[in-house]
């Protein structure tokens, strides 16, 4: 019986094992250089800050962990917490549901077909934000006037003021994020659909499954990792709300549309207190981790089960 | 032998150290001096024309104009300015200045250049330069002020059979343009013209959604109350804020603003002929007539609350702009010398023109080439100043809230003037 060689690190010539590590690090360098300037230390720089009071133009000073026994009790931030968790309950099972419909209706059809669909519906990801927030805020206009009103008004439903009134302003927002990120999501199931191989639904329908079976026992399992993948970024992009804040409301009417994130950058700029919103960004970044962890736990578990 | 990959990321450390350069030797490699602006219409090229002489004096000297929009100027002049990156002169509203200054990042002016300051004061009407001064110190140049009065659709006054608001306090009128007068037109401007039972003319566009607080505090004032009282170390609204509360409340009730004054966009509503009025300042006479060339349009006098003994009860919204001086300039001799010529007559009065806006020098001609503009420059008498304060934006958001909360009926009007009270004060304490 002969033994198969053992794989070898190439070594040619004035290649040594030694010099070939080194040159992996001299690669890695400027990503890792980067990621230390503009990720890791921002990040430990925000614990450091979290410890201290005061704002960008009148300096900070040291007051220990007062500033997190402290956000707790501010109702503020509560209700950006109950907000930006608001908009992820409606905005990624919204998102969810809606692009897997899509995908699904897009897989069989021609290339072409798909490729013009991917191409339009990636349009709003390549879009100015500012631009999208307007055309938003026309469509989203208060009255009969207002084009998603007329609409509604056709089937004899009565118009909201969705970005002026606090029970309309989250589902509005959420909206807006499912339909900003949605092209994303379709793209990226239409992936996850196109590497299911074609022969298990071959064999399955030899077996006589019909298309609930198809999709229950083949097209969803095979799309687990890609919808945990979609379902944690979802989350993390939806605790992490800004934008759409900022643009279509400033988080009005009453305070009723603060995100976490609106509410940290308005802490930091408009009220000058650094340390507060640095303690909130520490809290958040927590919590996405902890929400992130969890998903992926519990994601994992179901595949291996 | 240094490889490809160390090369790379020698060069990469080579150049993260050139970006490490201190702001202030780059600048004075290549004399550049620095203004920015926030953009009232006018551009960076309104600028370099207007500057153009003073730069041809000094060839050494090189201008960077940066006109920006307003949304983000916080965190623009905030992170420049604490940075080490700010510009040598900035021009700031009054609700903006005085953080700065407080923060010590704005140069006193009459420390740095006595006699000139002194000399410039004699330029500017009294109430306008004090309005660049805190804690006995002069830190902005006045160069702009606006002025918010009413606009109306005269076509649905018409309609309504109404007399149009009283263009200046010398209409016959004019006493009896009072709030109850002003809800009684708002009243009748309000209609429901296909008859399906929901309004689609209301008498006022106006709403607390704004971004700004401007159409909010002139009912304030015009009811008694002031943001802070003359100490400027607690609320000035406690006592008599209410009144105007109220008023808001009503004008939302009774249908005469758009979506109970929640509306995220009123103005276009006055702009579609669907409001009979809206409060505006006088630089929108250009822009209607510019962008709405076919809406007819009047001006006038905001109405009479009850509070006769604060500016005849018609306070109306009128701020002011300045020129400031960064202390950190490393230029502040050619950077004062560029802020003064900005706010000489000629540069000045050119800026005016371009932005449409009135000039805050004692010299500056009113244009007379609009009739409603009369309005505007006869109602300066009821323009009330912001108090000066570093936290005087975060007023605006707290007070902004209440009254959102009021019009939701979350809040009586005296609850949501209480919590306002009480937040604004634990927030002028800070300081």
């Amino acid at each position: 019986m002969t033994t198969a060689p053992k794989p070898q690190r190439h070594s040619g010539p004035g290649h040594s094992a030694e010099g070939s590590d080194r040159s992996a690090y001299a690669f890695l360098a400027p990503y890792l250089v980067l990621y230390c300037v503009f990720m890791l230390a921002p990040v430990l720089w925000a614990f450091g800050l979290s410890l201290q009071t005061g704002g960008l133009l009148e300096g900070t000073s040291y007051i220990g962990l007062a500033n997190y026994s402290e956000v707790w009790s501010n109702p503020f931030f509560n209700n950006a917490l109950r907000n930006t968790a608001l908009y992820a309950i409606i905005a990624v099972p919204a998102a969810m549901g809606l692009s897997l419909a899509t995908a699904l209706l897009v897989h069989p059809l021609a290339r072409w077909w798909k490729s013009f669909i991917r191409v339009s519906l990636f349009l709003p990801l390549i879009s100015s934000a500012v631009a999208l927030a307007i055309i938003w805020r026309a469509l989203l206009l208060p009255g009969q006037t207002g084009p998603l009103n007329w609409i509604l008004g056709n089937f004899g439903l009565p118009p909201q003021n969705w970005l002026g009134h606090p029970d309309w302003v989250i589902p509005a927002i959420a909206a807006f994020q499912v339909w900003s990120g949605y092209g994303f999501w379709v793209i990226v199931l239409l992936a996850g659909l196109d590497a299911v191989p074609t022969q298990l639904y071959e064999a399955a329908r030899v077996d006589g499954a019909g298309r609930w079976q198809l999709f229950t026992r083949i097209t969803m399992p095979m799309l687990r990792p890609t919808l945990l993948f979609l379902s944690v970024m979802g989350v993390i992009w939806n605790l992490q709300l800004f934008d759409a804040v900022f643009m279509l409301t400033q988080g009005g009417p009453a305070n009723a549309s603060v995100s976490v994130v609106y509410y940290i950058y308005r802490g930091a700029f408009h009220f000058d207190q650094l340390g507060h919103s640095a303690t909130m960004s520490v809290l958040l970044f927590l919590l996405v981790m902890g929400l992130t962890l969890l998903q992926m736990r519990y994601g994992r578990r179901d595949e291996d089960a | 032998m240094l490889r490809l990959a160390d090369g790379f990321v020698f060069g990469l450390l080579l150049l993260f150290g050139l970006g490490c350069q201190s702001p202030a030797n780059r600048d004075a490699a290549d004399s550049v001096l620095r203004l920015w602006k926030a953009s009232h219409g006018e551009t960076a090229q309104d600028f370099e024309h207007v500057l153009a002489p003073f730069f041809s004096q000094r060839p050494a000297l090189r201008l960077e104009a940066v006109v920006h929009p307003w949304q983000g100027w916080d965190e623009r002049y905030a992170t420049a300015y604490t940075g080490g990156m700010p510009p040598d002169i900035a021009y700031m509203p009054d609700e903006f200045w005085p953080r700065f200054a407080a923060a010590g990042k704005l140069a006193a002016l009459d420390e740095m250049f006595p006699e000139e300051v002194e000399a410039m004061s004699r330029e500017y009407p009294d109430n306008l330069w004090q309005l660049g001064s805190m804690d006995g110190h002069q830190y902005g140049i006045p160069f702009v002020y606006v002025s918010w009065h009413l606009y109306y659709n005269p076509e649905l006054f018409d309609r309504a059979g109404l007399a149009y608001p009283p263009a200046t306090p010398d209409a016959a009128d004019f006493d009896a343009w009072t709030w109850d007068r002003f809800r009684e037109v708002g009243l009748a401007l309000s209609q429901d013209h296909d008859g399906d039972g929901v309004l689609d003319q209301w008498g006022l566009a106006w709403s607390t959604l704004d971004v700004n607080p401007n159409a909010i505090y002139p009912f304030l004032w015009q009811g008694g109350a002031d943001l802070l009282d003359a100490s400027r170390k607690r609320n000035g609204f406690a006592e008599r804020g209410a009144v105007g509360f109220r008023f808001m409340r009503e004008l939302a009730r009774d249908g005469i603003v758009p979506e109970g004054g929640l509306h995220p966009g009123p103005f276009e509503l006055f702009y579609d002929g669907r409001a009979g009025m809206m409060i505006a300042p006088e630089s929108a006479i250009h822009i209607l007539k510019r962008d709405f060339p076919d809406l007819p349009f009047g001006a006038g006098i905001v109405p009479r609350g009850p509070a006769i003994d604060f500016y005849e009860g018609r306070g109306a919204f009128g701020n002011s702009g300045f020129w400031v001086l960064s202390k950190d300039s490393p230029r502040p001799r050619e950077a004062f010398d560029l802020l003064r010529f900005i706010t000489s007559p000629d540069p000045s009065a050119y800026m005016m023109d371009v932005v449409q806006l009135f000039g805050a020098r004692k010299d500056w001609q009113a244009p007379t080439d609009d009739p409603r503009l009369e309005t505007f420059i006869r109602g300066q008498r009821y323009l009330v100043p912001y108090p000066l304060h570093p936290r005087l934006r975060l007023v605006h958001t707290i007070i902004q809230a209440e009254v959102q909360g009021m019009l939701l009926d979350r809040k009586t009007p005296e609850q949501a003037v209480a919590a306002a009270a009480s937040a604004v004060d634990a927030l002028v304490a800070l300081r």
